[in-house]
C-alpha cells in the first residue's frame, strides 16, 4: 500500500491504538514508511497545516503591475526592437522585429505567452528552439538567439522569412507542375536535413512551409518545428513531457498513426505523410480529405477518417473535381486535359505512396521521395508503382485496348480479378453486418453480387455459338458489363456503387478516360442522375 | 456559445490543447478584473483569490450562474493554474532577499507565536507543490484548485469527481504532505 493510502485509511480510525495497530499492519515491517505515515499524523494533527486552509489574499497594487498579456510593438527586448506581431501559436507569438546591434536586420521574434510558462511548455519551447539551432540549411529557417525577457518569459530569435505559403505561391505564379514539383523537391531536401539531425517536423503543411524570393528566385523555408520531437537526441534537460492524448499537428496533413493517438512512436515517416499531402495539394488544389468533411466531423470520426478512409488519387480526385477543374489547372498553367494526363500515373503512385496508411510501404526517406520525384521530371523510371498485379495487367490492357483480343485472353482475367476483389470487399461488409442482426439484406446483396459476377464470367465462359472463335474488344466486353449492371441492379445500392467503381477503374486502367469517368462519377451517386460529367474530351479510340 | 465555452466543450470531447487555450484566457480575465478591482478600491487593498475566481467564472462562462456547466471542473482548474501563475509573479516580485535566500526551508516555528494567515513563502510552497505534483498529481491538482482557486472542500470534490469523504482525506494528507515537505526534509529526523 502507498504511504497515502495508508495514511488516509489511518484517518478512520479514532481510536489511537486501533490506528496505530492498522498502520503498523499496512506497513508490513517497513520501518520508513511507517515512520513517514507517523509523521505525517503528526502534521495534520498539529496547527501547522492551518496555513494551508487560509486562500490567500491577492495584493491588488502588485497584479496591476503584472507584465500585459502581450508584448506590443515598440517594446523593446535586448537588442531587438518588436515591430509588428506577425503570428501566433498555441505556445508563442511571434513578432517581426529590428535588430540594431551587432548587425542591423530584421528578424523574427518568438516569445513564450504570458500564463503559458508552465515547465513542460518551456521545456517545448527550448526544443524548438534547440531544434532549429542545430539545423544549418538553405530551405530551413535559422536561429540567431534566444534569452529571457525582464520578466523571465522566454525567446527565441529566428531568420525572418519574408514569404507566403507554398501553394498560394505557386497559384499565384500559376507555375506548372514541373516548376511546383521543383520546389517540393527541394522541400523535401529540407525535411531529409532535419531527420538526419534528428528532428521530425510533426507539423508540415503549406502555411509552414513559406516561399521568398532571394534575387527573383523562389526558395521555399521550412519554418514553425514548434512541435517538433528529437529522435534519441537529448534535446532539453527538463522532461518533454507533452501530456495525454497530445494532439500535436493539424488534422488534415496528420498522418494515420498520430490520428491514433496510441502512444506508438512516430517517427520520420509521419513526415512523409504530411508532404505527400502537400504534393497532393500541389498536384489538385485540394487534400486528399475533403476540408469540409473535417471541419463539420467530431474529433473521433476525424481520426477514424484519417486512420481507416481511402483517399482517391489525385487523378480521380481532378476528373470529380466538377466546375473548379477550370480554375485549378489554370494555375498550374494547364487545361483540365493535359493536367489529368500529367498527374495520371507516376505523379499519383509517387503520392500515395507517401500516402499509404502502413508507414513501412511509405517512401523511407524524405530524399528517397525528393528522388523518385526528379526521376519522374527527367523522364526517368519511378520506383513507387500500385499494387503489381493490377498495375501490370493495366499496363498490358493500356497497351492493347484497340486491340482484338480473344474471348479466353488476359481481358477475362483483368474483369474477374476486378469482380473478385470487389466481391472479397462485398463479403468483408457483409461479414461485419452479419454481426447485426440483418441477415436477410446481407444476404440478398450477397447473392445479387455474385449473380452479377456470374453473369459477367458466363459472357467469357459461355459457349456463345455467334462469339465463337470471334475476337471481341475488351471496350465491348466493359460495356457490356456496364449495361448488365443497370439492368441487375435498377435502383441505387453501396453494391452497385462498388461495382460501378470498380468497372470505371477498369476503363481508366485501358485509358478510356471520359467513360472512367462517367462511371465514377455515377459509382457516387448510383441513382441514374447524372450528375454533370466533367469537361474532359474524349481521347479518340484509335 | 462563447469562446471559453466552446473551448470547454472541445476538453469535455477529449480535444487536447484545447486546454492550453483556455488558460491565457483565464489569465487575461483575473489580471483584468483585479485591474478593475483596483482602480476603485484604496491603494493597498487586497482581495480573496477565491473571489476574483468566481467572479471571473460569472464573466467568462456563465453570466446568471445558474447553470451547472459539465466541464466547470476545467475551468477551475486552469483558474487555479492561472491565479498561480499570477500570485508566484506577485511573490517574485516584491520578494526582498530573506531568510538567507534558502527558499526550501520556512521556519516558520521562528515566526513566533501564530503562523501568519499566509504562509510566509508562497515560492516554497510552489516548489513543494512541484515536487508533490511530480509523485501524485492528482494530490497537487486538488491543492491547487483549493489553496488557488478557493474551492470549497464540496466544489473540489465535485469539480474533481470524487467522492466527498475521499476528497477530505486527500486533502487532509497533502496539506501534511506540503507542511512536512516545507518544514523539514523526511530524512532529516525531525
Amino acid at each position: 500500500m502507498s504511504e497515502r493510502s495508508i495514511f488516509m485509511e489511518a484517518l478512520g480510525f479514532d481510536d489511537p491504538r486501533e490506528r496505530e495497530a492498522h498502520i503498523l499492519r499496512a506497513c508490513g515491517g517497513d520501518e520508513r514508511l511507517r515512520a513517514r505515515v507517523e509523521a505525517l499524523l503528526r502534521r495534520h494533527q498539529s496547527d501547522d497545516v492551518l496555513a494551508l486552509d487560509r486562500v490567500p489574499d491577492v495584493d491588488l497594487s502588485v497584479t496591476a503591475d503584472l507584465p500585459p498579456a502581450a508584448e506590443h510593438p515598440g517594446t523593446v527586448i535586448g537588442p531587438y526592437k518588436l515591430l509588428e506581431q506577425i503570428g501566433e501559436g498555441g505556445m508563442g507569438i511571434v513578432y517581426m522585429a529590428e535588430q540594431v546591434q551587432p548587425i542591423r536586420r530584421k528578424v523574427a521574434l518568438k516569445i513564450i505567452k504570458p500564463g503559458m510558462d508552465t515547465k513542460q511548455v518551456i521545456a517545448r519551447f527550448e526544443a524548438e528552439r534547440q531544434a532549429l539551432a542545430i539545423m544549418d540549411h538553405p530551405n530551413i529557417a535559422r536561429v540567431f538567439d534566444a534569452g529571457p525577457t525582464e520578466s523571465g518569459r522566454p525567446y527565441f530569435v529566428m531568420e525572418l522569412v519574408r514569404g507566403i505559403p507554398i501553394t498560394d505561391y505557386c497559384d499565384r505564379e500559376q507555375l506548372s507542375i514541373p516548376g511546383r514539383l521543383g520546389l517540393f523537391v527541394l522541400v523535401c531536401q529540407a525535411v531529409q536535413h532535419a531527420h538526419q539531425k534528428g528532428i521530425i517536423h510533426r507539423d508540415l503543411k503549406p502555411s509552414n512551409v513559406l516561399v521568398t524570393l532571394h534575387d527573383g528566385v523562389p526558395v521555399p523555408k521550412v519554418i514553425d518545428f514548434g512541435i517538433a520531437k528529437a529522435t534519441g537526441q537529448q534535446l532539453t534537460e527538463k522532461t518533454l513531457f507533452t501530456g495525454f492524448a497530445q494532439f500535436v499537428g493539424t488534422p488534415l496533413y496528420m498522418s494515420p498513426e498520430q490520428a491514433e493517438m496510441s502512444g506508438l512512436d512516430i517517427d520520420t515517416r509521419s513526415d512523409i505523410y504530411s508532404l505527400g499531402v502537400l504534393l497532393y495539394e500541389l498536384l489538385t488544389g485540394t487534400t486528399p480529405f475533403d476540408r469540409e468533411t473535417f471541419r463539420k466531423a467530431a474529433f473521433d470520426e476525424i481520426r477514424r477518417i484519417i486512420r481507416e478512409q481511402e483517399p482517391p488519387k489525385p487523378s480521380t480526385r481532378l476528373s470529380t473535381l466538377g466546375a473548379t477543374i477550370a480554375a485549378v489547372s489554370g494555375n498550374r498553367g494547364s487545361d483540365p486535359r493535359r493536367l489529368t494526363h500529367s498527374v495520371r500515373g507516376e505523379l499519383d503512385w509517387v503520392v500515395m505512396k507517401c500516402l499509404e496508411k502502413d508507414r513501412t510501404r511509405r517512401y523511407e526517406t524524405a530524399s528517397g521521395l525528393a528522388a523518385d520525384v526528379r526521376r519522374h521530371l527527367h523522364d526517368e523510371p519511378v520506383e513507387a508503382c500500385p499494387p503489381s498485379a493490377t498495375y501490370r495487367l493495366r499496363k498490358l490492357a493500356r497497351k492493347h485496348r484497340a486491340a482484338m483480343v480473344t474471348l479466353a485472353g488476359f481481358a477475362a482475367v483483368i474483369l474477374i480479378a476486378a469482380i473478385v476483389s470487389t466481391l472479397l470487399a462485398i463479403r468483408a461488409t457483409t461479414a461485419e453486418r452479419l454481426a447485426s442482426q440483418r441477415l436477410t439484406e446481407s444476404e440478398k446483396a450477397r447473392r445479387q453480387a455474385e449473380a452479377v459476377s456470374r453473369r459477367l464470367v458466363d459472357i467469357f465462359r459461355r459457349p456463345d455459338p455467334s462469339l465463337d472463335g470471334r475476337q471481341v474488344k475488351v471496350v465491348d466486353l466493359l460495356d457490356q458489363a456496364a449495361r448488365d449492371l443497370d439492368a441487375e441492379f435498377p435502383g441505387a445500392s453501396k453494391i452497385k456503387g462498388e461495382l460501378l467503381h470498380t468497372l470505371g477503374e477498369t476503363y481508366d486502367g485501358l485509358g478510356l478516360y471520359d467513360r472512367s469517368a462517367e462511371l465514377l462519377t455515377k459509382a457516387r451517386c448510383p441513382c441514374g442522375r447524372r450528375r454533370s460529367a466533367p469537361t474532359t474530351p474524349t481521347p479518340s479510340r484509335a | 456559445m462563447n469562446e471559453v465555452t466552446s473551448i470547454l466543450s472541445a476538453i469535455e470531447r477529449g480535444e487536447p490543447q484545447a486546454a492550453e487555450r483556455l488558460l491565457p484566457l483565464v489569465y487575461d480575465e483575473l489580471r483584468k478584473l483585479a485591474a478593475r478591482k483596483l482602480a476603485r478600491e484604496r491603494p493597498g487593498q487586497t482581495l480573496q483569490a477565491t473571489a476574483l475566481v468566481h467572479e471571473a467564472y460569472l464573466q467568462l462562462v456563465d453570466a446568471e450562474g445558474r447553470r451547472p456547466w459539465q466541464g466547470r471542473g476545467h475551468f477551475f482548474a486552469a483558474a487555479a493554474e492561472a491565479m498561480r501563475r499570477i500570485l508566484i509573479d506577485s511573490a517574485r516580485r516584491e520578494r526582498r532577499p530573506k531568510h538567507g535566500g534558502d527558499r526550501h526551508r520556512v521556519d516558520l516555528d521562528d515566526a513566533g507565536d501564530a503562523i501568519a494567515p499566509q504562509v510566509a513563502d508562497l515560492l516554497a510552497l510552489d516548489e513543494a507543490l512541484e515536487t508533490l505534483a511530480a509523485e501524485d498529481k492528482d494530490s497537487a491538482d486538488l491543492v491547487k484548485l483549493r489553496y488557488f482557486a478557493g474551492l470549497s472542500l464540496a466544489e473540489a470534490a465535485e469539480a474533481l469527481g470524487l467522492p466527498a469523504r475521499t476528497a477530505g482525506r486527500r486533502w487532509a494528507y497533502a496539506r501534511a504532505w506540503l507542511i512536512e515537505e516545507m518544514l523539514g526534509r523526511p530524512d532529516s529526523g525531525k
